[in-house]
């Protein structure tokens, strides 16, 4: 299984950046993720590093622009990366029928400050819905220590025919 | 911290320095968040919509709402205890999407649910230019020692 898994992983062209993906018909991905980069991801300055069924992961390296003014990381840079690897993994799950995902319930909490270093987010799924996700988000600092926990509702909608 | 300033209503500006609060370039590059009104009771701030706040699908991303909750309840906690030499830190941001936004100014406001000696509860709510709500949060905040800072 693990071997499987190994060998089904590829490089994909997502937003603009080379991405780790797994599980996921890369066609399908890129017609529904790919068309343009992700303006507010690109001002944070996101990167994602692995997109696949289970597991969807980013990586963000903290810079002063990312602090509130105490020199820590803003609460917000922790929701934006919540909702960011939560609502890429429902748009992977739904691509491929030509549905739409958009998160509709961030709840973040702040568990430890960070000043620097890279932070990892990584997204699992507690439940994928045909209507809505769960997404279960932990975010680590660079010592493996977890800094900030989410969870992410999305829902999955057709999209409008004009 | 910002180039105009908001309104200040209840609080005495003297003793609570407010030029001296530092900036945050998150808050005031990446969102381009403006203050309006401080006071004890409501805090209100604005952000003028561009394209550099969108998802992939043209819209505002769920992150700015987050950010502009989370930034509105910290502001509204902190002048509350400052003149106690006191600060507050978000222990958790719980924030709902309701409308979708594309462009225009979004216009938030945070008022007090609970402000308790340890924590706070403060609800935050972001309107579209149309009046119609876009989001509504609520954010945890931990009352800490200033030296603890």
């Amino acid at each position: 299984m693990d071997d499987d898994r190994r060998d089904d992983t590829h490089t994909a062209d997502l937003h603009g950046h080379a991405v780790q993906v797994r599980g996921f018909d890369e066609a399908a991905l890129v017609e529904g993720m790919a068309r343009t980069t992700v303006p507010f991801n690109e001002l944070v300055g996101l990167r994602f590093t692995l997109v696949s069924p289970d597991r969807v992961e980013a990586t963000l390296q903290v810079r002063p622009e990312h602090h509130q003014p105490s020199g820590v990381v803003h609460g917000g840079v922790y929701a934006t990366l919540v909702e960011a690897v939560g609502s890429t993994g429902s748009v992977a799950h739904v691509a491929a029928e030509g549905k739409l995902a958009m998160g509709v319930h961030n709840a973040t909490s702040f568990l430890r400050p960070t000043t620097e270093g890279v932070l990892t987010a990584v997204a699992t799924p507690i439940h994928l819905g045909r209507t809505q996700h769960l997404w279960d988000v932990r975010v680590t600092r660079a010592d493996g220590s977890l800094t900030a926990k989410g969870e992410l509702r999305v829902a999955v909608v057709e999209p409008r025919t004009p | 911290m910002q180039q105009s300033r908001p309104r200040v209503q209840g609080y005495d500006l003297e003793e609570l320095k407010w030029e001296d609060i530092p900036g945050a370039p998150w808050v005031d590059d990446a969102l381009g968040l403006a203050f309006d009104l401080i006071s004890p009771d409501r805090v209100e701030a604005h952000v003028e919509v561009g394209p550099q706040h969108h998802q992939p699908y043209g819209i505002v991303h769920g992150g700015v709402y987050c950010s502009m909750v989370e930034t509105l309840a910290s502001v509204a906690g902190a002048m509350r205890v400052l003149a106690q030499e006191k600060i507050v830190v978000g222990v958790s941001n719980t924030t709902d999407f309701l409308r979708a936004t594309r462009e225009g100014r979004l216009a938030g406001s945070a008022t007090p649910v609970h402000v308790g000696r340890l924590q706070h509860l403060w609800q935050v709510e972001v309107a579209r230019s149309d009046g119609k709500l876009a989001a509504r949060g609520q954010v945890r905040l931990q009352v800490l020692d200033a030296d603890r800072l």
